[in-house]
């Protein structure tokens, strides 16, 4: 039984790392080089810790340390790297990428002035049941009446969504109803009276005559060619006859396929820098015969008034300069330090209110002789009991809603008559709205926390102290007070941190929102750090901006790592772990 | 020993209610909207008693209504959606469970209608058999409280005002012609009665002629007294009618005469007053004229100004290019020494015309360049530069010229000289223009300055008078009250009289209201419930007519929703069979019946609506036995609402059960894999196991908002290869939120130390392996720590929203928070009723977790930080 479970953890063992390796060398292939690295480096540490004894406390930890790399480790990795490069909207691709895009996406391509027409109509194989199918052939005419075959295209390229971007095939002459296309002959099968080709035969198929733009009597067809063989083969196809090019021209209505040729190619240039020779590859325009301009991780091209013409733009590093834009540049830095304060405030202000009120139940209920403490504290609980985004979606729907709301139309309108408060577009409003909420979400924890600690302090102090004569103010100040701190003032930190970090409660209550007016990210009132980043990473109307957003990520988690560690520093919370 | 004061609970006890009830309100209104019949948000009661648990059932079951059937059956029948793999049998079957289901829907909808048409019935009996005079009691003992209380008061007060101020009001006799023409209209209502007039809208008709004020005949006279012209009384009652109309317009005089009355004696009074408002108001007005007009004239100025700017740029644009060859020509032409040349003037031909340009020049670019030089906008240009250049240029021609002209050719400077008579030729227009322009550019100027300049005085001098007619206003604040008040006194007398008067059947109370709610005093406007008891008969009257046109509407859908089944079921078969041959054709049967649901259900439906409205909201005002009637007939109305309404379908309960699983296999996993990396670290020494929680912890800090992109990465890559945990799938979310170990493991760690290691040492001497030790002791003794983090975690990842947010996409696969966050936009912002349902339904299996854990859960995250 032994001997067998052994077997499976080597078999287990041999197949984790088999895995791993193949992965790394697939994260290597698809470019993804940090995470190969990092999946690395795991296998590396599991190897250690399973052959080795010193390893042995390890093996404990690896499931763990597994999702760490890959979950934590790796992320961290990788926002940190991409804080230091302009990855966002207008720079998405790797600059293979965008050379890429450059040379196959249709709007790169342009038709010369004497461009030559052709006709085509579309051959399709039909199944046993006949249907057509994704099998066909185009025979294409010229003006002067020749005709020329092509078969579907063999290569294909699609994007992340699965749309096509490029198709190529190439297209022989047809010679007295007979051509040859890949060691396969075809042959055209033309009616005598009107001379229409009805089917094609050849690479053991038959092609029967399917459907050609200006034919009406087969728009029945039509569903089927525009939906599936325009869709997956036509739309970005590039026929090929000798040194021209065709694809479906807009000029017709893409109906007639027209000569049309790649505005950009590549070509490789040497470079001499010093005393060595390096190789580039460069992009030029084929009818200017210029090459195009790189600056700053974006291709430019000269158009025909002399001016810059934007191309295309890719991922490229950009060194510090993201972090230097929170400083130099004023239409973000203004915003950026508002926000910092603004989280400061709201974290601290936090903190203040929930313990403030906490405490205040806490003492109420921490006496021995108040009957009905034990319900009075499980319904105070409630407010931390129900999920926060439930609390924050009512919060924001039925009470701070402007014209619905039960805030502004009962209490405000009703009872005291007053003018009804615009609480989420006005950024005052908006913010007390925000703290009535977190305060209202927070002080149950507070409060349960000072009832633990209030639970501590020995009741003699206080019998002693009033018979000093002490009040109960006094015995508050001096003895409750000082002997909580320090059992909570941890906690007081680490709910600093964490509402620091609050993006659910802010995000779901008015999204930071209202907006700061003359900046142009999209900075709002209620913003905290967090929420800021997230809207620049995903949000940014003007574009997503990630590196940007990366970069303030590592400023916050500077900030909160530096907090903590001072908080554990000094609580002593860790004197434990050196046993 | 030490007297213990004996505290007073009671005022605490009070003190913390009262906050817990402020506090929990949130919860209360979440409660209590989810169960409310109407919209919620539009409703203007805070709380309501018309309840339904629709909402829930909607949500939890969603048993379709009639539009759903009906759509249901169509796809049945044509085997499309999840009907298509349907056998024809299959099909057969559901197609007759569902017209069963729609003939019931169509039975209750009948039966509902008939119970309410009873109800109604009964309160209508109710009515007339004399719930009708109690209510007439009341409604004047309210009049007479309310109204007649109210204006006497007003009349009080604004008489001892009058007292202050020495002022008399002028009699009048307004009280005796009101009295009298109240009492002839009673008596012509009785008249009225006598007619016995059949036809309603005659009935209407006249009793709007009798009770509306102002009092018209017109209409009474075109739609009643012509259609009857032989009935002698008719014609008579149209001669009554007549003399009501000119006893009303007798009584409008006497307020006129009194009104003006009034007006002179003000004069008397408080001469001056009213008249230094008008001059204050008609300087004021004037001035806001002259100041618009002068705008107006600044503003085309401005345009004018632009115009020119733009006629500047636009020969400048000319100028400065030819600039640099003229420079270049003159660079070389200067440099000639001259000294000895012998001057030589040109005749004719283009070379005259060249010197005569160049002396036009000299003596016109000077000027030019004086008055840009006075154009701040140029006075910093390139423009301006350009013809100072210029300017020098032509001067040193102009002097030169002749001497230039005969040494050109020796001198070797004929291609500049050449060059300059060409430029110089094709500048020569523009020049003259540009100076043009300049002249009138600086005209603008001065013209745009001087209106400023007036606007100016105009502007302070509005200011000044709007600050002396503030002080004078607020100095004569309370007298000019006082006579605008004064005006309409005698509006307040009349009004007083009519209330003062006994209204004696509904008609009139529904016009008092009428005539309350009117501009004719307009020192008084009721709020909007204020006459409720006054219109009740109206608004019983109303409910009922809509009900009925709504019933009737319903009819006719319900007939001819049946005869469409009817078709639909005899050829059922024949129906099934061809659609399921694979030819696919629509059933006209079915298509007919959602056309008649689309077109003619809408009036049904906002009939119904209205009527529930109403009567709803008159059985506040009722006495209870009527009332719960009409709360039968609104929750009626409403269920036949329901029934019929199409519904936005959401897979609530599949978000649930999504939610569940994915917080459940976490908490599995996190709490196998923490457990496992935690024992080390209490329990063994190895490098980094004194700063590695702390290092851990510390990295966990990283806001993951930030890992978004990361782990969206990470997903799609993996989601190529095992597509059980790619993106989009529930899989891969759980593997997202699996990297949460490090506080855990200082959950974990704090337990192990606590548990003392000689148990494990003496099982190593037996001969345990560590892993043994770990697995059979140490892990059976944290059961305590084992369910705080189970359910920790469990309670984390199910409140969990941001990533889930970002890795879930289909709506099907959602989890409970980021569907729950899709109810609360869009369409469903005010749909509270399930907003609240949906919200409760999620949160009360939380909460009632959560308290029954919270032991637990306070043990557990209290631990390490309270030294007790």
């Amino acid at each position: 039984m032994n001997k067998l479970f052994h077997l499976l953890i080597w078999l287990f063992i041999a197949t984790m790392n088999g895995f791993i390796v193949w992965a790394t060398a697939t994260l290597f292939m698809l470019g993804n080089n940090g995470f190969a690295i990092v999946i690395a480096l795991f296998l590396l540490l599991t190897d250690w810790a399973i052959f080795t004894k010193r390893g042995y406390p390890y093996r404990y930890t690896l499931p763990a340390m597994f999702f760490l790399f890959v979950l934590t480790l790796y992320p961290m990795y990788y926002t940190v790297s991409t804080a230091f490069t302009n990855y966002g909207t207008g720079h998405l691709f790797s600059r293979e990428q965008a050379i890429d895009i450059l040379l196959t996406d249709s709007s790169y391509y342009y038709e010369p002035t004497e461009a030559e027409f052709l006709d085509f109509s579309v051959y399709v194989k039909y199944s046993e049941e006949l249907k057509p199918t994704e099998d066909f052939v185009i025979l294409f005419e010229d003006k002067d009446g020749n005709k020329y075959m092509a078969t579907r295209p063999s290569v294909r390229e699609f994007d992340s969504t699965g749309n096509l971007i490029y198709a190529e095939t190439t297209m022989n002459e047809v010679v007295n109803k007979q051509v040859r296309i890949n060691d396969n002959l075809y042959e055209l099968i033309v009616q005598e009276e009107n001379n229409k080709v009805v089917s094609i035969e050849g690479n053991n198929a038959r092609y029967t005559y399917f459907y050609s733009p200006y034919d009406s009597s087969v728009s029945a067809n039509s569903a089927f060619y525009n939906s599936v063989l325009r869709q997956n083969y036509l739309k970005s196809l590039i026929v090929n006859f000798g040194v021209k090019s065709y694809s479906l021209s807009n000029q017709y209505i893409y109906k007639k396929f027209g000569e049309s040729y790649k505005i950009y190619e590549t070509r490789v240039k040497s470079k001499i820098q010093g005393d060595r020779t390096y190789y580039e590859t460069v992009v030029y325009n084929t009818r200017t015969n210029r090459e195009l301009i790189e600056d700053n991780g974006t291709f430019y091209d000269i158009n025909q008034n002399g001016n810059r013409e934007r191309l295309i733009g890719y991922k490229t590093g950009v060194g510090a300069n993201n972090f230097l834009k929170i400083i130099n540049d004023p239409r973000i830095s203004r915003p950026f330090f508002q926000i910092f304060g603004w989280t400061i405030t709201y974290a601290g202000l936090t903190v203040i209110f929930s313990f403030a009120i906490g405490l205040f139940f806490a003492v109420t209920l921490n006496d021995s002789n108040l009957k009905g403490k034990i319900i009075y504290r499980t319904l105070l609980i409630i407010p931390w009991a129900i999920p926060a985004f439930i609390s924050v979606l009512v919060w924001r729907n039925g009470f701070f809603n402007e014209t619905y709301g039960v805030l502004n139309r009962f209490l405000l309108e009703g009872l005291f008559n007053a003018e009804p408060i615009k609480w989420l577009q006005d950024p005052f409003w908006a913010k007390v709205a925000v703290l009535i909420v977190n305060t209202w979400l927070g002080f149950p924890y507070m409060m349960t926390v000072s009832l633990g600690a209030l639970q501590s302090i020995p009741n003699e102090l206080y019998e002693a102290s009033s018979i000093d004569g002490a009040s109960r103010f006094k015995q508050f100040r001096s003895i409750t007070l000082p002997l909580l701190m320090t059992s909570v003032a941890p906690l007081l930190v680490m709910s600093f941190a964490f509402n620091f970090n609050n993006f659910t409660n802010i995000y779901l209550l008015t999204q930071g929102r209202p907006a700061i007016p003359g900046t142009n990210t999209p900075a709002g009132a209620t913003d905290i750090l967090i929420s800021y980043t997230y809207k620049l990473a995903f949000e940014g109307s003007r574009g997503q901006d990630f590196g940007f957003a990366a970069a303030i990520s590592v400023l916050i988690f500077a900030i909160i790592a530096v907090l903590s560690y001072v908080n554990f520093k000094f609580s002593g919370s860790f004197e434990e772990v050196n046993r | 020993m030490a007297k213990i004061e004996k505290k007073n609970y009671l005022f605490t006890h009070i003190l913390i209610i009262f906050l817990i009830i402020i506090i929990l309100f949130p919860m209360i209104w979440v409660v209590s909207t989810s169960i409310r019949r109407d919209a919620a948000a539009f409703s203007p009661r805070l709380f309501s008693d018309r309840v339904t648990i629709n909402n829930y059932t909607d949500l939890i079951f969603q048993t379709p209504t009639v539009p759903e059937i009906m759509q249901d059956l169509n796809k049945v029948s044509t085997y499309i959606g999840e009907y298509s793999d349907f056998t024809y049998d299959e099909a057969v079957k559901e197609s007759k469970e569902k017209l069963t289901s729609l003939k019931s829907y169509l039975q209750t909808t009948e039966n509902n209608m008939k119970a309410i048409g009873e109800k109604f019935d009964f309160i209508y009996y109710e009515f007339n058999n004399g719930y009708d005079s109690e209510l007439l009691k009341e409604v004047n003992q309210y009049v007479e409280e309310n109204d007649l209380g109210m204006f006497n008061e007003m009349i009080s007060e604004i008489k001892s005002e009058a007292e202050n101020y020495g002022f008399n009001f002028p009699a009048n006799d307004l009280e005796q012609i009101t009295k009298e023409f109240l009492a002839y209209r009673d008596q012509l209502y009785a008249d009225y009665l006598e007619l016995n007039i059949e036809d309603e809208i005659q009935k209407q008709e006249t009793i709007k002629a009798i009770y509306d004020i102002p009092v018209r005949t017109t209409l009474w006279n075109i739609r009643v007294g012509r259609k009857n012209p032989d009935n002698e009384l008719v014609q008579q009652f149209g001669e009554k009618l007549n003399e009501l109309k000119n006893m009303y317009s007798n009584l409008e005089s006497e307020i006129e005469d009194t009104k003006a009355k009034i007006e002179g004696k003000l004069e008397e009074n408080f001469s001056g007053l009213l008249v230094r408002e008008n001059e204050f108001s008609n300087q004021l007005e004037s001035l806001e004229k002259q100041i618009s007009n002068l705008n107006g004239e600044k503003n085309a100025l401005n345009k004018t100004i632009d115009g020119l700017d733009n006629q500047i740029q636009a020969v400048g644009d000319i100028y400065i290019p030819e600039s640099n060859k003229i420079i270049a020509s003159y660079d070389i032409i200067k440099n000639i020494d001259l000294s000895n040349i012998e001057p030589q003037a040109p005749m004719f031909g283009d070379n005259a015309e060249f010197k005569d340009l160049v002396s036009e020049y000299a003596r016109k670019l000077p000027q030019f360049v004086e008055n840009m030089e006075t154009m701040e906008k140029y006075r910093d240009g390139t423009i301006l530069s350009v013809m100072r250049n210029f300017s020098e240029v032509y001067r040193y021609l102009d002097n030169n010229f002749d001497k230039i002209f005969a040494a050109r050719e020796e001198k070797q400077i004929l291609p500049s000289f050449e060059a300059l008579k060409n430029l110089t030729a094709k500048m020569a227009i523009s020049l003259d223009e540009l100076v043009i322009l300049s002249e009138r550019y600086n005209k603008t100027m001065s013209e745009l300055n001087k209106i400023s300049e007036e606007l100016n005085t105009l502007r302070s001098e509005q200011v000044s008078i709007n600050e002396e007619y503030k002080t004078f206003e607020s100095k004569y604040r309370k007298k000019l009250n006082f006579m605008n008040q004064s005006l309409s006194y005698p509006n307040i007398l009349v009004s007083k009289y009519f209330s003062e008067s006994e209204i004696e059947n509904f008609y009139e109370s529904e016009y008092y209201a009428k005539f309350m709610e009117s501009d004719f005093f307009k020192g008084f406007t009721p709020e909007r419930n204020r006459y409720s008891l006054l219109l009740w008969k109206s608004s019983l009257d109303e409910s009922y007519e809509k009900f009925t046109m709504g019933r009737n509407d319903m009819d006719k859908v319900i007939s001819k929703i049946r005869s469409n089944i009817e078709v639909f079921e005899n050829n059922m078969d024949d129906y099934l069979r061809i659609n399921y041959g694979g030819n696919l054709s629509s059933i006209p049967a079915l298509t007919d019946m959602r056309d008649v649901y689309i077109s003619d259900f809408g009036p049904v439906n906002a009939n119904i609506a209205r009527s529930s409205r109403v009567i709803s909201d008159l059985s506040y005002i009722s006495d209870s036995y009527l009332a719960d009637s009409m709360k039968e007939i609104d929750k009626d109305l409403y269920e036949i609402q329901h029934s019929w309404e199409e519904r936005i379908r959401k897979p609530f309960l599949r978000w649930l059960f999504n939610s569940i699983l994915v917080a459940g296999m976490t908490a599995i996993i996190t709490v196998i894999i923490t457990s496992l990396a935690a024992y080390p670290f209490s329990r063994m020494k190895f490098v980094g196991r004194s700063s590695g929680l702390y290092f851990l912890m510390i990295v966990q800090m990283f806001p993951i908002v930030m890992f978004m992109v990361a782990i969206y990465g990470i997903l799609n890559f993996l989601g190529d290869y095992l597509p059980f945990i790619g993106l989009d799938t529930l899989g891969g979310l759980i593997f997202a939120y699996l990297g949460n170990v490090a506080y855990n493991m200082w959950l974990f760690k704090g337990y192990y130390d606590t548990i003392p290691d000689s148990l494990e040492e003496s099982a190593m001497i037996d001969g345990a392996t560590r892993f043994q030790t770990f697995w059979l002791i140490v892990l059976p003794l944290s059961l305590p720590i084992i369910s705080v983090i189970t359910i920790l975690t469990f309670m984390n990842t199910f409140n969990e929203f941001v990533i889930a947010k970002i890795v879930l996409q289909s709506e099907v696969n959602y989890t409970y928070a980021v569907g729950l966050q899709t109810f609360s936009q869009g369409p469903f912002e005010t749909q509270w009723g399930l907003f609240t349902a949906a919200s409760l339904i999620g949160a009360i299996p939380m909460v009632i977790l959560f308290l029954t854990m919270q032991k637990w859960i306070i043990g557990g995250l209290t631990q390490g930080s309270v030294k007790g």
